[in-house]
């Protein structure tokens, strides 16, 4: 069976696909903004998932490599003039190229350990930042209004922000379901359920974890620069925001680490749940209290994620939801 | 390691409940919808915005759409905006909470204008969020007046419709380099150190250039970090002979500065530092208040008034300070801040505008914002219209405080600067 | 010759628990490694494996000096092994498992490949009907099994076994042994450690007797078992040391 005959590949493919085209034709500004919330955190939290899902280790300063990459995008596109696909890329390769460097050293931690190491990424990466006066330092950068005109102006500029952001979505999704149903990623969950264990049957850990590291922090990168260039400007305190990394965590939990289709559901579930109790008239003075009791029942009475839950209950949908 | 995940999630979602019930409740009670009276021939203009109900900007943002209520209530309650046309203008409101993040900020403005049909904006409280609300803004042709955000990049990424309110950050403590140097004629070397954030970093980069400008010599220019509590390694850098020490960032660690500068007895003509010394709670450090300099957008003291609008020959608009206050306060039964000040002349502004354009229109209210130039009880309203800088506030400047001792030896704030509505005169650094 | 250990030595702290260990294991042997508890065999097994570094000493394997390989570098020459305490992969199936010994043992197969070759190793062990099974669901003496197959998936020269009988019923013994002895015929060396005295006399061609990490004896198992200082040696343990005289 090809790769693209297997429901478990091609429904959140094809769940992505389907609503960014829908937000692209019917062309509705408020429904791209929502979706561009939703799209950001669905390819974030895959992102984590291929570390955090397919390793077990949890990535805490994650966001970090959304912030580098966003900055090093922004820069090239604001301060070098390159064009915003190439800027993204460029994002993306400088948190790969990072995550390389770090990779080794901060994998041998586990867990609490590594999780402590991460945070520490990220503030040691602001304090750079902040200091680093190319990046612009403690105030950081802006493009100018006239950047969008580049793009046929503000409006036709969001949607182009869209379109990259809706196929860099795509592309985290089969990345995280190739990883998953390769050889190397059978290596991977065998470092997750027992690392020992997984060495001795011949798993080359260190390397397989910083490969997977460097994938992780790709998209991140990518997506940051997408991000930045959509708000317009980029500072240290935007950048490296510890919040954003935990909730990252909690959409992947809540969809169920270790699956494709997980932080897919957890990731549109919080942030829509987020959304909608921000503006509902009845829920927007309580909607943290709101979201905290949800994440509660889900988290003592679901402890699988969602996807996982329903996985390990319907044995039908073991092959669809993958 | 899965277990270790869902314990942490498990906190987490602990203290997200844990962080809504210790919001402070006035936060809840004061953002009910304000609705206009329904009046019969009157059109009512949709004002929108985000306002930072939860997170860190809770206190601040809280305060300026306090003042931004009381706005409207008052002109509601005077029978809306009368137009030349007769046209009668109640104002309403749609805001949503932002949590003091960036995150949903475009998407909620995006929401209130397509879906919620604002035709003018406020922005949230603080530059960061503005910035990423004044793309929307511009985009859809609103008029987005700020309150709250005073760093000077957002007027210069070349956007038509984005007015400020507050004094830019690059002219938040130049007015302290003139403090001095009449005070002390003789000055010539000063010290800065400043929190290592984009606000303060913006406004000692301008303090600097203006310092050099007027012939000082910026002997020490050192960042620390935020949240920084241990000022020795910076203070012991400070030459011996420095005229005065400028810089601090936020409440907590300008405080701490301030408290340590009198512990280590440093001699110095002046001290000016930032927000912190405005906050009557800066007055608890007791005889290490006493002299430091600091400036605010707005002061209850300071004395802009129909005379002094009169003699320099601006037309006067609005309430007296005197009328401002007394009203806040029976309203919100605390003195108003000049977040409160802010939020109530972003509604004052587009008022005047709107009035003076005779319309609702975005193109003639814009023309009227542009030509804008009023006195008002929180100073002077001017914009800049070139194509730089356009919509950076010019006539408004920092009003300056000193901390003084009252007959009884109890400290207490004085206006100082600028002269015009100084309540006493500034005073040098006394030995310590 | 496939195996040479020489002098090897490991401490963990104060303890000393291998000194100057010296064997050879000859290709197509089984060679028994017997102990009371705590002699360190299972320490031995890791040195061995890489799995820890010794003081001194040095380990070759098929001619290649690796001592001090990381355990992943050891296995993919073909040295694989099972654990005393068994370490399933619980969330991955039992197949799954397997899969992962064939992937990085030492033919290094794709995935296609190791599917086929793991039923093949599930199949010699008795578990394929199990393939499907979460390998965390299945039973002490299952997991055993499941250990053996992995190991066998990995195609190893050498397979070291961790008391592979321990925990086992009489019936399940017999069938395990049968299990071990057409691994050896289908030409896989081994080194296996037991605390079953009437299995590991049977099967071994040889067998090695540590004790407080020292070797003591070594030889054909009858001499072993009347070698004073072995009887002496289990002492310590009287059951060992009735079983041992029961022989
Ligand atoms: N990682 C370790 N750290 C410290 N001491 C250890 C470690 N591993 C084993 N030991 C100690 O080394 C000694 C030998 O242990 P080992 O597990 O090799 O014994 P064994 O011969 O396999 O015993 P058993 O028959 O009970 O399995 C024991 O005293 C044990 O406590
Ligand atoms: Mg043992």
């Amino acid at each position: 069976m090809k790769v693209w005959q297997k429901p478990g590949f091609w429904l959140p493919l094809v769940i992505v696909l389907v609503w960014g085209g829908a937000v692209l034709l019917i062309h509705q500004d408020t429904m791209r903004e929502s979706a561009f919330v939703l799209l950001m955190a669905v390819g974030l939290a895959s992102s984590l998932n291929i570390l955090l899902g397919y390793t077990g280790y949890v990535s805490f300063g994650h966001i970090v490599f959304f912030g580098l990459g966003g900055y090093t995008g922004f820069y090239l596109l604001s301060e070098q003039g390159w064009p915003l696909f190439a800027s993204a890329i460029g994002g993306g390769l400088l948190s790969a190229f990072i995550a390389g460097l770090v990779g080794l050293a901060v994998l041998r931690l586990r867990g609490a350990y590594f999780a402590l190491a991460t945070i520490g990424i990220n503030e040691a990466a602001r304090a750079f930042v902040s200091n680093f006066e190319p990046y612009g330092g403690a105030t950081g950068m802006f493009v100018n209004f006239s950047a969008y005109q580049k793009y046929g102006g503000p409006g036709p500029a969001l949607w182009t922000t869209f379109t990259f952001l809706w196929i860099t979505t795509m592309v985290v999704l089969v990345a995280s379901y190739l990883v998953k149903h390769s050889r190397f990623g059978l290596g991977l969950l065998a470092i997750r359920e027992d690392e020992d264990a997984a060495m001795v049957m011949g798993v080359k850990a260190p390397k397989a974890k910083t490969i997977t590291y460097v994938i992780s922090a790709f998209f991140p990168g990518v997506i940051g620069t997408l991000y930045f260039f959509k708000n317009g400007n980029i500072e240290p305190g935007d950048a490296f925001q510890l919040h954003m990394s935990i909730e990252m965590l909690v959409m992947v939990m809540l969809g169920g680490m270790g699956t494709v289709m997980g932080p897919l559901v957890g990731a549109v579930g919080y942030q829509w749940l987020r959304g909608y109790l921000l503006t509902s008239p009845i829920f927007k003075d309580l909607h943290l209290a709101v979201a905290g009791a949800m994440l509660l029942v889900i988290i003592l009475f679901v402890p699988a994620g969602l996807v996982g839950w329903v996985r390990n209950h319907v044995q039908r949908l073991q092959k669809v939801l993958e | 390691m899965k277990r270790f995940g869902v314990g942490f999630v498990f906190v987490i979602a602990l203290s997200f409940i844990v962080a809504s019930l210790s919001a402070p409740p006035g936060a809840t009670a004061a953002a009910k919808t304000v609705k206009p009276a329904a009046a019969a021939a009157a059109k009512t203009v949709t004002i929108g915005f985000t306002a930072s109900k939860t997170g860190k900007f809770n206190v601040e943002a809280t305060r300026q759409i306090n003042g931004l209520h009381l706005w409207m209530e008052q002109v509601n309650g005077a029978g809306g905006i009368k137009l030349a046309d007769g046209t009668v203008i109640k104002v309403a409101d749609k805001f949503y909470d932002d949590e003091s993040k960036k995150e949903r900020v475009q998407e909620l403005y995006t929401k209130l204008i397509n879906t919620d049909k604002a035709d003018f904006l406020i922005s949230p409280y603080s530059s960061g969020l503005t910035d990423a609300s004044a793309v929307i803004a511009q985009q859809y042709n609103r008029i987005m007046i700020t309150a709250g955000a005073a760093s000077d990049s957002t007027y210069k990424k070349g956007y038509t419709l984005v007015y400020q309110s507050y004094t830019p950050a690059s002219r938040y403590l130049t007015g302290a380099v003139d403090i001095l140097l009449k005070l002390a004629p003789k000055a010539k070397k000063i010290a800065i150190i400043h929190e290592n954030d984009k606000f303060a970093t913006d406004v000692v980069k301008a303090l600097k250039i203006y310092a050099e400008k007027k012939g000082l010599n910026v002997a020490l220019f050192e960042g620390y970090d935020s949240g920084t509590a241990d000022f020795a390694p910076f203070i012991n850098k400070i030459p011996a002979d420095v005229d005065a020490i400028m810089g601090g960032g936020h409440f907590a660690d300008t405080t701490t500065l301030a408290r340590q500068l009198y512990e280590k007895k440093i001699n110095t003509k002046m001290i000016a530092l930032l927000v912190a010394p405005p906050e009557p709670k800066f007055a608890e450090l007791g005889d290490a208040c006493i002299s430091v300099v600091g400036s605010s957008q707005w002061e209850p003291l300071a004395h802009f008034t129909k005379e002094s609008a009169a003699k320099e020959g601006i037309t006067w608009f609005g309430p007296t300070g005197e009328e401002f206050i007394n009203a806040y306060k029976a309203k919100y039964k605390e003195d108003p801040s000049y977040h409160s000040a802010g939020g109530y002349v972003a509604g004052m502004i587009l008022q005047d505008a709107i009035m003076k354009a005779g319309s609702t229109d975005t193109a003639k209210v814009k023309a009227a914002l542009d030509a804008m130039n009023i006195m008002t009880f929180y100073g002077q309203l001017k914009f800049a219209t070139g194509p730089k800088d356009h919509g950076l506030q010019l006539g408004h400047d920092m009003v300056y405080i000193q901390w003084q001792k009252d007959k009884q030896g109890k400290a207490m704030k004085q206006v100082v600067w600028p002269l015009a509505g100084a309540t006493a005169s500034a005073f040098v650094c006394p030995a310590r | 010759m496939i195996l040479q250990v020489y002098d090897l030595t490991k401490r963990f702290g104060g303890l000393q628990a291998l000194s100057d260990v010296t064997f050879d294991l000859h290709t197509g042997e089984i060679l028994g490694l017997i102990g009371p508890n705590g002699a360190g065999k299972t320490t031995l097994f890791n040195v061995i494996n890489g799995v820890y570094t010794p003081e001194r000493g040095r380990v070759s394997f098929r001619g290649e000096d690796i001592t001090g390989l990381p355990s992943y570098d050891v296995a993919r020459l073909g040295l694989a092994r099972t654990h005393q305490v068994v370490r399933p992969l619980h969330e991955l199936t039992v197949r799954e498992n397997v899969m992962v010994g064939a992937c990085y043992g030492r033919e290094k197969h794709s995935l296609k490949e190791a599917r086929r070759l793991a039923d093949g190793s599930l199949d010699k062990v008795g578990l394929l009907d199990r393939g499907d099974q979460p390998s965390g669901s299945l039973n002490v003496s299952q997991k055993k099994r499941l250990e053996l197959a992995r190991a066998l998936a990995a195609r190893p020269y050498l397979l070291l076994l961790d008391e592979v009988l321990a925990g086992l019923n009489p019936s399940e013994i017999a069938s395990m042994m049968d299990t071990v002895r057409a691994i050896r015929e289908d030409g896989i060396s081994i080194l296996m450690i037991e605390h079953v005295m009437q299995a590991i006399m049977s099967i071994s061609d040889r067998i090695l007797v540590l004790d407080y990490g020292t070797l003591i004896a070594t030889g054909a198992p009858e001499e072993v078992a009347n070698n004073p200082q072995v009887i002496e040696a289990y002492l310590g343990d009287p059951n060992m040391t009735a079983r041992l005289l029961a022989e």
